[in-house]
């Protein structure tokens, strides 16, 4: 990658140059060694691996790659990634309105506090968000009994895998939502409310157009979330091969046995996946940011 | 339509927004609630709007009892400070709004629907923006639009908040005259808050001048001006000379010398309060208050000078007529011509 | 907690906040809940000897010591990054502030296997850094440089909107009173960021202390050199010893809430600072 400073001051007005920029800005060569290792650090750290990801998935051809995608294992990941993805985007996209509603609309005491509860799942590491699901559903669990007995299987199950990935996506719809409506305000759905509309009338009229973009951009990020989460699976899942493997796991799995090949092929959907989320959330942003009404002329 | 309003009290904790507030306002009143900002007058705008409800008091309408109703029961037109225009809405479906979400036994036709917002559009004179989006349109238009929306729904009161409050100075101007005329127009009972005193004074049939919670005087805007009924509404209306004074035996003092005017009640330490063209120059006496001019600027009919009083040199500013020519230097004396002399010199 | 409000103009209060709290209560208090109590098992002095047992010990001074060392370095590249970001112009600007967010939106396993095959002995960085002696894969090193990878966006996003919003005239008047540029930032500049900078260091700090999925592939695994805590618990829970594993977990998890506890007494030293400014 080559750099070129822009306003690097090479005229003859040099001195006067240097001058007025002064104030604002730092000598060119200063600018170029901090441009310089920013995009040395990024391009190491993120762009390489990214590269990396999809060199190594087509380093044996088009159709090694398509091969490993196709074969049974790894369809039967996808399929229950999806699965798993739906289920808790859509719970967590009620949860996250119902929450957003509550935060942003009312005055309340304790909101603090359930602000931070939201937040809780991103600061706790997804191993321990698997655990607990262990130790309420696992044979030594509270409930583990009580289930083996009834012959329900929720641990190494499918139920667990979704809830591992709802536990862990919780906070994204709603801490999109919450800002955003505090921003907006009330006093949209309050002229609505007194010419008359009832409630839901009011939400779906008058408040949910105003948030459609943050909410279509939180869902984004809750299920590119739902559909790479690792760990917290991974706890919950007990790697039974085509049946409670998510793409992530059988990652690892094909991973561990040298099928490297097939192994990045996967991460290659997923690193795909997100991509496609950060292009729709640069997108998205500036939707949002158009969607504000400037107040004042 | 009247509204009554009786003992409305409203705190946000510690802070008294309202307290113990009485009301009346009679049909097809336009009325101003005037104020410094954290006076109460848009609390207790948005209580009779049913947006909030007060912690104590009643508030009827025609005599009925409207805190039993919601917000969207009470047939009133709300204009909100930021108009609140639903963005995502164009102007026509933005003053249609209030007609579509009737319940279907008494909704319009859409037929009916159309011709109603026309109607408004024509009244608010935007008929040609129906398809605009409200980020299209100026301040001035979107002020509008917000009250052809509310009237709708044919209120049976119209209330604004700060309706001109995020205009510039030339549109204000503009619908000031036109909220007036608008107003003999539809003749609904109208209350307004601002915090501009001129727009007060020049759109309303009376003002109720409010602060720290409190009315301090109801009345025309004439009454407000020349008798003014507290200090407080003294030095918010209009610009007056607030000089400190001190009563005893009906003498009024200011500082040791005694000045030749009554003091009406007043004892103790006061204030004695002067508008600027009330003072009358004369030559040096007794009973008056005496000054040096300092400095004199002339615009239009009149004469702004700076005196310094005699004694301490405190300066005050004067508005004289232009009649009386004066020059920076010239010894004066200033007889208070009307004035009020308020107990207390908080 | 939730004192209903005064009554409201707006409807839907009871709804909205009963589903809300019925749906934390059962998917995320009572499950956390459930840990602790789960604790109980152990006695205290049980507890102790497994929080204290060499292993479990290593373990947590790996992720604690590398996080912190990895959530250091993201401090001082996430300034560089956001000033050449905001204040510069330079070709591929935008594509780069697009790319500081994959590694919070790529799945962790990828990141895992794409750093641990970038870094390995025949990597594209592995095979030069090893020509120099530099052992990354498999190492400790490895698990710092996976946890430095993880850390990228914290401190970028939270100081960019700030320094974005940054009034322009603030730079100004310290330059009109005389102050060099470097005194105008070291001075002006880096303290009205200070919140912001603590809070995405806390970020990145609390992320990468329990990051599981982007190290394991990296970090070797050896008990006692590169063995992180959360791998630990794993094991533990592997060896059906729930209550050693669950232990572990509450020693990070009340970690997690003492960063949330700080995290949101800087918030507020923020707005304070921002409310005495405006």
């Amino acid at each position: 990658m080559t750099i070129t400073i822009i306003n690097s001051p090479v005229t003859v007005e040099r001195a006067q140059s240097v001058a007025r920029q002064d104030l604002h800005t730092e000598p060119w060569l200063v600018r170029g060694i901090i441009i310089g290792v920013a995009v040395m650090f990024l391009t190491v750290f993120v762009v390489l691996p990214l590269i990396l990801v999809f060199s190594e998935a087509l380093s044996k051809g088009v159709g090694f790659y398509l091969a490993a995608l196709a074969d049974s294992e790894a369809l039967s990941a996808i399929w229950l990634t999806l699965i798993t993805a739906v289920i808790s985007v859509s719970l967590n996209l009620v949860f996250g309105v119902a929450a957003a509603w509550a935060v942003a609309k009312f005055e309340f005491r304790g909101k603090t506090l359930l602000v931070t509860l939201i937040d809780l799942p991103f600061s706790v590491s997804p191993v321990i968000s698997g655990l607990v699901f262990v130790l309420l559903f696992g044979a030594q669990g509270f409930f583990g009994p009580w289930l083996m007995s009834h012959g329900i299987n929720i641990l190494f199950a499918v139920p667990a895998i979704v809830l591992a990935t709802t536990f862990v996506t919780f906070p994204f719809v709603a801490r999109e939502l919450i800002p955003l409506m505090q921003e907006q305000g009330s006093q949209e759905e309050e002229a609505a409310i007194s010419l008359g509309a009832s409630g839901w009338r009011t939400f779906v009229v008058v408040t949910l157009p105003n948030i459609k973009w943050g909410l279509l951009y939180g869902v984004l990020l809750c299920n590119a979330r739902a559909m790479g989460e690792f760990g917290a699976v991974s706890v919950v899942s007990g790697h039974i091969r085509g049946e409670t493997n998510t793409m992530p796991l059988l990652v690892e799995i094909l991973y561990n046995e040298y099928q490297l090949v097939a192994s990045f092929a996967i991460a290659s959907l997923l690193a795909l996946l997100a991509l496609l989320t950060l292009i729709a959330k640069t997108i998205l942003e500036g939707q949002i940011e158009e969607g504000q009404l400037p107040r004042d002329d | 339509m009247t509204i009554e309003v009786r003992n409305i009290v409203k705190q946000y904790g510690a802070f008294k927004a309202l307290d113990n507030v009485d009301l009346r306002v009679a049909d097809g009143e336009l009325l101003a609630l005037l104020g410094p900002s954290g006076s109460g007058k848009t609390s207790l705008l948005r209580i009779i709007a049913g947006l909030d409800w007060p912690d104590a008091g009643e508030v009827s309408f025609d005599g009925e009892n409207a805190l039993a109703r919601g917000a969207g029961e009470r047939h009133v037109g709300f204009v909100f400070q930021h108009y609140a225009l639903f963005r995502h809405m164009s102007v026509f479906e933005n003053v249609a709004f209030g007609l579509r979400v009737q319940p279907r036994a008494v909704r319009k036709s859409e037929a009916q629907i159309r011709a109603r917002v026309k109607e408004l559009l024509d009244l608010v004179q935007l008929d040609w923006l129906a398809n605009r989006y409200p980020s299209q349109l100026s301040g001035g238009q979107r002020q509008r639009i917000a009250l052809a929306r509310a009237l709708a729904i044919e209120p049976r009161i119209l209330l604004l908040d700060e309706p001109f409050g995020a205009l510039d100075a030339k549109v204000r101007k503009e619908l000031r005259q036109w909220l007036r005329t608008l107003h003999e127009e539809i003749h609904v009972t109208s209350i307004f808050v601002t915090h501009d005193q001129e727009e007060a004074l020049e759109v309303a049939n009376r003002v109720v001048v409010m602060d720290k919670g409190k009315i301090e005087q109801i009345g025309t805007p004439g009454d407000v001006y020349d008798n003014p009924a507290t200090a407080f509404v003294h030095s918010f209306i209009g610009e007056s000379i607030v000089l400190p004074v001190d009563v005893s035996g009906g003498q009024v003092k200011l500082g040791h010398r005694p000045l030749n005017i009554d003091a009406g009640g007043a004892v103790g330490p006061s204030k004695l309060f002067v508008r600027r063209h009330d003072m009358q120059i004369g030559p040096v006496g007794e009973g008056a208050l005496e000054g040096t001019v300092r400095r004199v600027r002339t615009f239009g009919p009149i004469q702004r000078a700076d005196i310094a009083l005699s004694g301490d040199d405190t300066l005050v500013e004067i508005d004289a007529p232009r009649d009386r020519p004066l020059t920076a230097g010239d010894a004066i004396s200033l007889q208070p011509r009307r004035y009020r002399i308020f107990a207390g010199q908080e | 907690m939730s004192a209903a409000p005064k009554r409201s103009a707006l409807p839907g209060f009871g709804l909205s906040m009963g589903l809300t709290l019925t749906w934390l209560s059962l998917l995320i208090l009572i499950p956390l809940a459930g840990l602790f109590v789960k604790t109980a098992d152990l006695s205290l002095s049980q507890f102790l000897d497994t929080v204290t047992s060499n292993r479990t010990l290593h373990a947590l001074r790996i992720s604690f010591g590398l996080a912190f060392a990895a959530a250091v370095v993201n401090l001082v590249a996430g300034l560089i990054i956001v000033w050449a970001l905001v204040r510069y112009r330079f070709p591929g600007r935008r594509l780069f502030d697009a790319i500081v967010d994959i590694p919070f939106a790529l799945p962790t396993a990828v990141a895992g296997i794409a750093l641990t095959t970038l870094f390995a002995q025949n990597g594209w960085l592995g095979a030069p850094l090893a020509s120099l002696g530099i052992k990354v894969a498999f190492t400790p090193l490895g698990i710092f440089l996976a946890m430095v990878f993880i850390g990228i966006p914290f401190v970028v996003r939270t100081v960019q909107p700030v320094l974005i919003d940054l009034d322009v005239e603030i730079e100004e008047a310290a330059a009109c009173l005389g102050a060099s540029r470097w005194q105008t930032i070291t001075r002006v500049i880096i303290p009205s960021l200070t919140p912001a900078i603590l809070t995405g260091f806390a970020l990145a700090f609390a992320r990468a202390v329990g990051e599981y999925g982007s190290v394991i592939f990296i970090a070797g695994n050896l008990p006692n050199v590169s063995e992180i805590a959360p791998l630990l618990i794993v094991i533990r829970l592997s060896e059906f010893r729930y209550a050693d594993a669950t232990a572990i977990a509450v020693v990070m998890l009340v970690f997690s809430f003492l960063i949330i506890f700080l995290l949101n007494r800087l918030q507020r030293w923020a707005q304070t600072r921002a409310l005495a400014v405006s």
